[in-house]
């Protein structure tokens, strides 16, 4: 399991492996252009990795801009690699703001509100 | 993390203002018709700087005004429009406008909205007059307005790469549009490159967005005010004709026909007693605002770090020896002394020179002003300028900025003549007003000269004579007849206008100038023009000086004023009428100023050739100050009587010296007046 722990993502190896072709990326309560590149050299591994992919956005209060649209590149990318991404939840915050975007379907978060 | 904004508001005015002296400074040199690409540039950029400062600082008002300029410019720049005497006018009135706006939110008093509002219809009007003929015939331009028909609008938003790394978020953006009614957004992926080549901070997507409700434009283009300059923007009414639209890439929007100015009207109407009562205050806090900070140019910081350094190494070679002190050091002790003393004068010349601005600070304003005058009188006058870089304390141009103002005024309004009369007199057509500064001992001297008519000595002595302040005249210099001009009321001018004429101010020019130890000279040429020279000290705050002594008490004579010191010879003294005495040195006969007489203290001796004798020069007089002893000279800061104790006649100020006591500054134009009056007195007593 990957974690964003204040300053830097880290990997948690102490997570269970219920199943291990899937690695949650849990997502920080403050998503912006701040940590953005780390965001997306972290999602770039998990292309490279080639296995499923699961969110967790749960924490999330706030995501901008910056943030969206990397995930939303990291989602185009995914699927035309075939792999699968889904969201094991997403906050108010979260979806609202993919709303206002108008990138709710392209990251897949219609019914993922927490 | 939140920034507390307000710590850069002075600084965004600051830079603001200036910005707006270089807009009208390019403007003064604008020809129509001629629409140089570096100069409009340089215009709209200032524009551009002000309008985007403004709004972040939530001074919507400036920046909806200075957003129409923009837009004007920006045509201008685009080739769409010329330049025309009209849009320059215009231009300088709305500089004028921004000026008041920005002094009005820094000082946080009421602006004048009638002129704003009447100068923001004026260039409404520019601008729809534009809109109007690029609109082809057949669409309504009531599709632009805010008015309640518009169910809603269509947006298309593209950021530009960097909008992102400025704090701006499109989510946000988008919130706010959301709040005003029923929003969609569809994106745009077309710019968005694989995760692999993508710079995560800039920005990629853009969008499309539906807005459905009763909004105003004025609405949507304050929330897209954050991100103006940053992205390309286009609105269109929905269901409008859709050639309405106007497409602004990079800019934002024009405000088509933004209804603000006639709403604005009639409130103003309401107000303008109120603005006007608040004029003078606010000239009053505009004043004591420039108070507030001064620029530094980094050379001077520098220096001074350098010499407080050395200042430190020289305190820690005296304290070193200080520690095993022994008399065969004393050699090295006088020379630590010296090097303390030379550091700390060059620190106490440096710390001045922070002070002192290039007069053009001052001078800055004329340009605008001649021009304006020129229209109003229609004349036609070329403005010279020279010394600019010349400086001076920033107190003292504080100060002499109003009577510059008066001088040039008059310059334009009473010396230049109108074309025909100067073409008749053999000049040329277009008359010249010189400004000049240079520095002359320790004195800056500013001269203020025209090529016009000059003074009429026999009109001025006739009006002096008139109002009994001189009996014929007959044995008046020229510049005792010019001295009249200063005297409170005088006016010679056959019809008094609202540029000058009514004989209120030369008088406070003179006692403004009187004040910050300066005087001013008039020299005229019958037919050439006149010159006025003003002499002012480089600083208010320190003073080379004679220290003399009178009795026991110790006086500083400022060391500009003096010329000479010498020893009485009792032959060359003559007694006229009353006490005042009067000394032969060379041609010219010195009127005596028995110090101890003039401030009531106990000398040495009352004999004259016991004393010694310094002659000064003041207010353009000389006089023989009589002392009992000449002591050092020095360096003193000069603190004022007024504030510490109260005026005292013929005392400009106070010092303490080294030993700790106080010593008092004569004011050398003060005390030879003083001393005149009381022979006056003297006279009209015996007589």
């Amino acid at each position: 399991m990957v974690i964003y722990s204040g300053d830097k993502w880290v990997s948690d190896k102490t997570s269970n492996s219920e199943a291990e072709s899937v690695s949650p990326i849990v997502c920080d309560e403050m998503m912006d252009i701040s940590i953005v590149g780390e965001l997306r050299a972290l999602l770039l591994e998990a292309l490279d990795a080639k296995q499923a992919v699961t969110l967790d956005g749960a924490a999330v209060e706030r995501a901008d801009t910056a943030v969206l649209q990397v995930l939303v590149a990291f989602f185009q990318d995914a699927r035309s690699q075939n792999i699968t991404v889904q969201w094991s939840s997403a906050s108010e915050a979260l979806t609202r703001s993919a709303e206002l975007l108008g990138i709710t379907d392209i990251l897949d978060l219609k019914t993922k509100a927490a | 993390m939140s920034i507390d904004m307000e710590q850069f508001k002075a600084t965004f005015i600051e830079e603001s203002l200036e910005g707006l002296d270089i807009m009208e400074s390019v403007l003064l040199e604008m020809q129509p018709g001629e629409a140089d690409a570096e100069e409009v540039d340089n215009i709209f950029r200032a524009a551009h700087s002000i309008k985007g400062g403004s709004a972040t600082f939530g001074f919507s008002d400036i920046s909806n005004f200075t957003h129409v300029v923009e837009t004007l410019l920006d045509q201008i720049r685009a080739g769409e429009r010329e330049v025309t005497q009209e849009a320059i006018n215009l231009f300088l009135s709305s500089v004028d406008c921004i000026r008041d706006m920005l002094a009005g939110a820094q000082e946080g008093f009421d602006i004048n909205l009638e002129q704003v509002a009447e100068v923001k219809a004026g260039l409404d009007r520019m601008l729809g007059s534009a809109l109007e003929t690029a609109v082809p015939a057949g669409a309504e331009p009531e599709d632009q307005d805010d008015t309640p028909a518009v169910t809603g609008w269509k947006i298309i938003f593209k950021p530009f790469p960097d909008m992102l790394r400025s704090g701006n978020d499109v989510v946000r953006l988008f919130r706010e549009l959301a709040g005003m009614g029923e929003m969609e957004a569809v994106v745009d992926l077309e710019g968005l490159p694989a995760l692999v080549d993508m710079e995560p901070e800039e920005a990629c997507l853009s969008w499309e967005v539906t807005l459905f409700g009763n909004v105003g434009r004025e609405q949507i283009d304050e929330v897209f005010e954050w991100v103006d300059g940053d992205c390309e923007l286009s609105i269109t009414p929905l269901g409008g004709d859709e050639t309405s639209a106007v497409d602004t890439p990079a800019e934002g929007v024009p405000e088509a026909a933004n209804p603000a100015p006639v709403q604005a009207a009639p409130v103003a109407q309401e107000r303008r007693s109120s603005n006007d009562r608040r004029q003078g205050d606010r000239r009053k806090s505009r004043g004591s605002s420039e108070n507030s900070s001064i620029r530094v140019g980094i050379d001077k910081v520098d220096a001074l770090i350098n010499l407080v350094g050395e200042l430190v190494i020289t305190q820690s070679m005296l304290g070193q020896l200080g520690e095993d002190f022994s008399m065969d050091k004393v050699e090295r002790l006088k020379d630590g002394l010296a090097e303390l003393e030379r550091n700390t004068r060059e620190l106490q010349e440096n710390v001045m020179s922070i002070r002192m601005l290039p007069i053009s600070f001052a001078f800055n304003r004329f340009p605008r002003m001649v021009h304006d005058l020129c229209g109003k009188l229609e004349k036609k006058i070329e403005l010279k300028m020279s010394g600019e870089q010349t400086e001076l304390d920033k107190t003292v141009m504080e100060k002499i900025g109003d009577p510059l103002v008066h001088l040039v005024r008059n310059a334009v309004d009473h010396g230049i003549e109108i074309p025909e009369v100067r073409l008749k007199a053999g000049k040329s057509e277009t008359g010249t007003v010189h400004l000049n500064a240079y520095h002359q001992g320790g004195n800056i001297l500013i001269e203020i000269s025209d090529d016009g008519a000059g003074l009429n000595r026999e009109r001025i002595l006739a009006k002096a004579v008139e109002r009994g302040l001189t009996n014929s005249g007959d044995n008046l210099s020229d510049a005792e007849i010019f001295d009249f001009l200063f005297q409170p009321g005088f006016s010679t001018a056959d019809v008094v206008s609202d540029v000058s004429g009514r004989g209120v101010g030369m008088d406070v020019v003179k006692r403004n100038i009187t004040a910050l130890g300066g005087a001013i000279d008039v020299e005229s040429r019958p037919g050439n023009g006149s010159t006025f020279t003003i002499r002012l000290p480089l600083t208010l705050a320190i003073l080379d000086g004679q220290l003399v002594r009178v009795g026991e008490q110790t006086f500083i004579i400022p060391l500009v004023s003096i010329i000479e010191s010498l020893q009485v010879e009792p032959s060359r003294v003559n007694a006229i009428a009353g006490s005042a005495e009067l000394y032969k040195l060379r041609d010219d006969y010195l009127p005596v100023i028995r110090l101890y007489d003039a401030f009531g203290l106990k000398p040495d001796s009352t004999n004259l050739e016991d004393g010694l004798l310094v002659v000064v020069e003041g207010h353009g007089q000389q006089a023989g100050l009589l002392v009992d002893d000449l002591l050092a000279q020095q360096q003193v800061v000069i603190k004022s009587l007024e504030t510490n104790f109260r005026k005292v006649g013929g005392i400009s100020g106070a010092t303490i010296l080294g030993d700790g006591t106080v010593a008092l500054i004569v004011d050398i134009g003060g005390i030879i007046e003083l001393s005149r009056n009381g022979s006056k007195r003297a006279n009209s007593a015996a007589a």
